[in-house]
This record gives C-alpha cells, structure tokens and sequence, in this order.
C-alpha cells in the first residue's frame, strides 16, 4: 500500500504522488511516515525532507511549515520546498555566511530575541539546503 | 490650414506613439499570463491552508493565538494601500487610492489614529503628499512578486498588532477579477479571521492528534496563514495591474488607429488641393498666353 505525498508551497505544488515512505522534519524531532499512520498534525521546522518513491531515495530542504496526516495522505504545507537537484549549492552557501556573520553580530548586541530568532532561522534553512546537497552527492 | 508636411509629420508621430503603446500592450498581456499562472500556481496551498485552520478553529474551540483575539481599545488602525509601481494602467490605481481615502476616513472616526502603510510607488507617492506623518513603512520598486515580500509585509504589520501599537489592521488592494475587471477591495486583516474560513472548509472532522499541541500548531500556522494572504493580495495586484495596463494600451492603440486613419484622409486631401490648386495655375497661365 502506497502513501501519497502531497508538498505545497505558496508558488505551486512541488510534489504529488505516491511514495513508500517519507521523513519530516518535525519541531519535535524528525519522524517517518508509512502507509496507515496515525492520523494527526505536527509543526515542522526548516530542515530535510526525504522520500522514498520506487526504491529511490529524494531529498529536498523545507522551510517552515506544518505537515497533516490523513491515514494514506500526507499533506506537507512549506513556504518552500527545493530538491537536492535544484540547488545551487555557492548560492546556498553564501547564504548561509551571511546568515552566520548576523548571526555573531547579533549575539554582541542588544538587539532582541525577535531579530536572533529571524537570522537563526535563515541560517538553518540555509544548512538544511547544503545539507540536502550533501546527501545528494554521496 | 496645416500644409501636407505638418500633416506627414504629425502621422509619423502618431505612428511612433502607435509602435509604443502596441508594445506596451503585447508587454503586459505576456506579464498578465505570468501573474496569472502565479495565482494559479498558489491555488492548492490557499485551500489546504484554510481548510486546516478552519478544522483546528473548530476543533480546538479554545485554542488562542494573539494575532487571533480582537481587541477592545480603538487607539489606533493602520491601513495597508496595495498598488502598482508604475502608472498607464487606466484607472487601476486611482481606484484604489481613492477606496483608500475612504477607508481613512472611515477609521479615522472610529480610531485616535490612523497609521498608513503602502506597498507600491503610486500608493506612496499619494499619501506621502497627503499623511506623511502617518506612514509607517513603503515598499517599492518590487519586480516580481515573490513570498519573501509578503513575509516582510506581514512582519511589520504584526509586529506592530503584537507591539499593541495598533489595534486592527486593513488592506485596501485591487482584487483581480477578470482580466476585463478588477475591483477595489478593503480586507480586514488583522485580527485574523478564522470564522469565514471555517464555514469554506466542509467535511466531517475526524479525530486527530496535534503534536506537540494546538498552542505550537496555531503558532507556525497563523503567522503563515497570515502572509499567505498577504502574497495573495500581491498576487493579485500584480495581475490586475497588468491585465489593466492591457486594457489601457489597447485602447490607446485604437486611438492611434482612429487618428491616423483621420490624418491620411487630411493628408489626402490637402495633397489634392494642391494639385487642383497647380493644374488651375498652369491652366489659366496656358491661357493666358494664348
């Protein structure tokens, strides 16, 4: 029994389909999914996606978002979602160095939890972009 | 009486305005299609998106979210104005600015103060003229739409609901209809509204676990909620403004057609004239001679 994988993000759809199983990056810890889970909602953080359709493994970064599962249908709700193939690992890289130096400069001055928290956030979705790469390679 | 060279010129000139206003058009009828498969494209997300807070607003009938909760003081509203950068689009931003005023005005009794922020050159030119003391943040010069914009937008906005530095917040944006109609709309948007959605969402709810619970659900879920409907209001304004610039080029380049079709005919005639007005001269001077 197939799982269908359904990845939204507000510029379209990025996945549709079935797979044999699929892990999130949930708030609370990453988790997997196979047919027949558990119905229920979760919080997702920025982080990996990976997938499992015909015995090949996908990966892609995730943005924020939330995921709901419906026995055999997984819905993922992302502000983005890039496959291992679409990124562009010096653009993702250079993002991440910028996201870093914020971040350091970030932690001398007073500047709030509100702006930390903002530039924490592109920075793990930046590491959770080369992470993705990284996989992909090997 | 123009001679038959101030009329050529004045054809040619109307030709050149011609070339440009049928370029224009072919332009924005290219962006329009492109706006159009953005919207499109956002569709599934939006109803995914308020069919799952509809379901966990009724099923978690307590679950709170402060950017949920109305508030009982009327200090103050801010209103975001949603145009376009660039004008030669019709009527499309006067509409707008116009609703705007009206939305002002119409807070402005209810509240102490009315904040103004506006996306859009033309939105910021206007009320910078008029309210530059209100205006609270511009965003201009945008290319293409994208979700980072609406995310800012939407940070702002809350922030300043969450700050308690107002207590509503209302857009006024053109809401694309058809690519013959586009309508000034005044949304409310803060607080947000899970009521509406809940009613859009049928099915029968099912049972389910929220993990870790509703409280951390709502908190990832109404921010995002919240600039969703931002990047549609963008959307939206973007097509409109496109399929509105169309519409004004098109009609700009019938004009053209209409006025050159009048000049050659002038042109026409003057060139006749002038040859009546030679062959009776060398007529009667034949004459003469004789």
């Amino acid at each position: 029994m197939a799982l269908e994988l359904i990845v939204v993000t507000p510029e379209g759809q990025a996945f549709q389909g079935p797979v044999e199983s699929v892990v999130l990056p949930g708030t609370e810890g990453e988790f997997g999914l196979l047919a027949g889970h558990e119905v229920f909602m979760t919080a997702l953080q920025p982080g990996t996606l990976t997938l499992v359709a015909d015995g090949e493994p996908q990966l892609a970064a995730v943005s924020k978002g939330f995921a709901e599962i419906h026995g055999d249908e997984v819905t993922v709700m992302v502000g983005s979602c890039e496959f291992a193939s679409d990124i562009d690992r010096t653009r993702a890289e250079v993002a991440r160095d910028r996201a870093l130096k914020q971040l350091e400069e970030m932690r001398g001055t007073a500047e709030g939890e509100e702006a930390y928290q903002e530039f924490q956030e592109e920075y793990s979705r930046a590491v959770a972009r080369l992470n993705v790469t990284e996989k992909f390679k090997s | 009486m123009p001679t038959l060279k101030d009329i050529s010129r004045r054809i040619r000139g109307v030709e050149k305005t011609q070339q440009i206003t049928s370029a224009m058009r072919m332009v924005a009828a290219a962006k329009l299609r492109r706006a159009q498969d953005a919207i499109i494209a956002a569709r599934p997300y939006s109803q995914r998106m308020y069919a799952t807070l509809g379901e966990i607003g009724r099923r978690e009938k307590d679950a709170e979210h402060p950017l949920l909760q109305a508030r009982e003081s009327q200090k103050a509203a801010e209103i975001l104005v949603v145009s376009s950068d660039r004008g030669l689009c019709g009527a499309f931003n006067n509409a707008v600015l116009k609703t705007s005023d009206e939305a002002i005005a119409d807070c402005a009794g209810r509240y102490e103060r009315v904040f103004v922020s506006a996306v859009g050159r033309k939105a910021e030119d206007y009320h910078r003229r008029r309210r530059s003391d209100d205006i609270t943040q511009t965003w201009t010069d945008n290319a293409d739409v994208t979700p980072g914009q609406a995310v800012e937008i939407a940070e702002h906005l809350a922030g300043r609901y969450l700050a308690g530095e107002v207590d509503r917040v209302i857009v006024v944006g053109n809401e694309y209809v058809s690519a013959m109609t586009q309508t000034p709309r005044v949304i409310p948007l803060l607080p947000f509204g899970v009521e509406e959605e809940v009613a859009e969402a049928g099915e029968a709810p099912v049972p389910f676990e929220i993990e870790p619970d509703a409280k951390a659900l709502l908190d990832v879920l109404v921010p995002q909620a919240l600039e969703f409907t931002l990047y549609r209001i963008l959307l939206e304004n973007q097509a409109g403004e496109h399929a509105a610039r169309m519409a004004a080029m098109e009609s700009a380049t019938r004009n053209t057609e209409e006025l050159i079709r009048t000049l050659t005919l002038q042109f026409n005639r003057a060139r006749q004239a002038a040859i009546t007005r030679e062959l009776v001269e060398i007529v009667s001077g034949a004459e003469a001679l004789d």
